[in-house]
């Protein structure tokens, strides 16, 4: 039996350039992306708009008109990085499909966190973690690994509600408002508290929303392969958060965020200070002193083995991860660039500085509306214009760190490059970032076991109710009269309900509606109510 | 509570007189950063559209959760 179940809904970003410089109707695009996914994937329908695939994976649009892939519950962070590159993969072929639909468009899909086109918006990456622990004890147990974890977790990339161009490892984490919260898309916390178990009773969902999208799957495995083992523990009662309580969390997560160097000491609720890195071998210490413990799972130490190797480098050689993790390859890369282009990278806080203040007079000015261009800012102006004042003000400001407004341009160029540059890191297919430097050879994030892909696309995990979900789609796909929900499959003719509400469910096990509706109310009621809603949908009663 | 405590600590060793494993390391890990900015630069160079302003226009969104 498997041990535990965990899973990650990715949000994507899709766009449909057209050939004459335009954008297509987005829409319309994700009506013609979905219409070309119910002719191609293997499915069934979902009691809403998407669909559940023959992998046991669930393809739908979300909220803010994007695609969304949740994968099928595995059951070992192996599993997690395979299904969500199996679904990145299907996503892929899917705009490659649209070609045929919309020959003048470009469909391009973004694995990205954050949007630069200045609607300040971020997109999720979710984690699912089943546990049995009480919620009130998890927050206190998990918040300071969520906090720290960001020195491997952190998908690098800007701070897109920053005017000037701040570099972080986690470009999440200004999206991020509170400690606590039960709020997803605004007011976010580090910690969420839905707690939407998808199972029957007995059983929680730990749903994470501070996480981040990535791209090297060592950085996806131990994010989710830690996340768990930490979620195991304070199911334990082992208590894991007790003694690197965090005097104030927001505040940590932002000062872990913004030094690359994983130096930086944050408090603790105690006085004392302690660095992310010692905040995560406190956790790794307790996990691997108790691996024998019931609740640890079977891949417990070779979680153990790659979390300790792990920050072993950030402590001792945190240039060796340039080649692994996500914020540490872009930070490479980027300052390289911005190098190449004649912004020293190191001169961009001052620069960030420079920009913020300057925005914020061309923001009073009756042009506000004007491009903000290094010509339009330094033209000659009265000397009572806020922005003319702002220059001269900067002028010293600038000089005394060996810079001077000769470099605006190429600064303001530059932080629209390393935008654009940001977002195509993601980008699925080849023509992604990530994916010439991975086809080029020179990372080294493959974590060995994350292998067969292309069977992950058809096939479901061999564990748990996402196998038998996957089996029965596989089987019944094309056949009308059915709809699909994660804790079951109902049989609209036959009034019979696959009941999938025992997450390590082994059997395909289908019940009429009378005996589904005898299991209560917290188990298929959602579903059946969804359903009841729907035009030809069964009555429950 | 111990936290720094490491249970295969390779730094003592890296650090013993005569022992040229870290600077073999150190070489390795400098040619692997060579290789990954040369062909960093080479991707970024392929991806820019050459109007990195439009661009982020035309993929504004609406973002998600």
């Amino acid at each position: 039996m498997a041990e535990r179940l965990m899973g990650i809904e990715t949000e994507y970003a899709i766009n449909g350039l057209t050939t004459w410089g335009g954008t297509h109707d987005q829409s319309d695009l994700l009506n013609r992306f979905m219409g070309v996914a119910r002719g191609r994937l293997v499915h069934l329908p979902d009691v809403a708009s998407g669909l559940f695939l023959g992998n046991g994976s669930r393809f739908y649009v979300d909220y803010g008109n994007h695609p969304e892939l949740g994968t099928p519950e595995c059951a070992n962070p192996w599993d997690v990085v395979r299904y969500i590159l199996a679904g990145e993969r299907i996503l892929a072929d899917l705009a490659t499909a649209m070609k045929r639909e919309l020959a003048e468009v470009d469909v391009l899909l973004f694995k990205s966190n954050v949007d630069y086109g200045e609607a300040w918006v971020t997109w999720g990456c979710h984690e699912s973690y089943m546990h049995r622990a009480a919620t009130n004890a998890l927050s206190d147990d998990i918040i300071p690994h969520l906090v720290t974890r960001t020195i491997y977790t952190g998908a690098g990339g800007f701070n897109s509600l920053s005017r000037g161009l701040e570099f972080t490892l986690s470009p999440r984490v200004p999206h991020l408002a509170n400690v606590v919260s039960n709020n997803s898309t605004s007011d976010r916390g580090i910690f969420h508290t839905k707690d939407e178990s998808l199972s029957k009773p007995g059983f929680h969902r730990l749903h994470i929303i501070c996480g981040e999208s990535l791209c090297s799957e060592t950085a996806m495995w131990l994010k989710v392969g830690t996340t768990a083992l930490v979620v195991a523990m304070s199911e334990a009662g082992l208590r894991p958060g007790h003694g690197v309580g965090l005097r104030a969390p927001l505040q940590a997560m932002q000062t872990i965020a913004s030094d690359p160097s994983c130096a930086a000491s944050v408090e603790m609720s105690q006085g004392r200070h302690l660095s992310a890195i010692e905040i995560q071998y406190h956790y790794l210490t307790l996990a691997e002193r108790n691996l024998d413990y019931a609740r640890m799972p079977s891949w417990a130490p070779d979680v153990c083995r790659e979390w300790r190797a792990m920050l072993n480098r950030l402590l001792d050689a945190p240039e060796s991860v340039a080649t692994t993790l996500d914020w540490a390859i872009k930070r490479a890369m980027y300052a390289k660039y911005a190098n190449d282009r004649g912004v020293d990278w190191e001169s961009l806080p001052y620069w960030t500085y420079a920009l913020t203040s300057l925005r914020h007079a061309h923001d009073l000015t009756e042009d506000y509306g004007q491009p903000f261009t290094a010509d339009f800012i330094l033209q000659k102006r009265s000397p009572i214009s806020p922005i003319q004042q702002t220059v001269q003000r900067l002028t010293p400001f600038l000089a005394e760190h060996g810079l001077s407004w000769d470099a605006l341009d190429a600064v303001i160029a530059v932080r629209k490059e390393l935008f654009e540059v940001d977002t195509r890191f993601g980008q699925l297919g080849e023509r992604g970032i990530f994916s010439s430097l991975h086809r080029a050879g020179v990372l080294t994030h493959h974590v060995p076991g994350v292998e067969s892909i292309d069977d992950a696309m058809t096939r479901p995990p061999t564990v748990g109710r996402a196998r038998i979900r996957g089996e029965v789609i596989r089987r019944l796909a094309g056949r009308s009269g059915y709809q699909c929900d994660w804790q079951g499959v109902v049989d609209v003719d036959l009034k019979r309900v696959l009941d999938l509400s025992e997450p390590f469910e082994e059997v395909e096990r289908w019940l009429d509606f009378d005996q589904a509706r005898r299991m209560g109310p917290p188990v298929f009621a959602d579903l059946l109510m969804r359903l009841s809603a729907g035009a030809g949908a069964p009555t429950w009663r | 509570m111990r936290l720094r405590e490491r249970s295969d600590d390779d730094r003592q060793r890296d650090d013993e007189p005569g022992d040229d494993s870290g600077d073999a390391n150190l070489a390795q890990m400098r040619l692997a950063g060579e290789s990954l900015l040369a062909a960093g630069a080479d991707a970024i160079q392929k991806a820019l559209s050459g109007n990195s302003e439009s661009f982020l226009r035309a993929t504004r969104q609406q973002g998600g959760q």
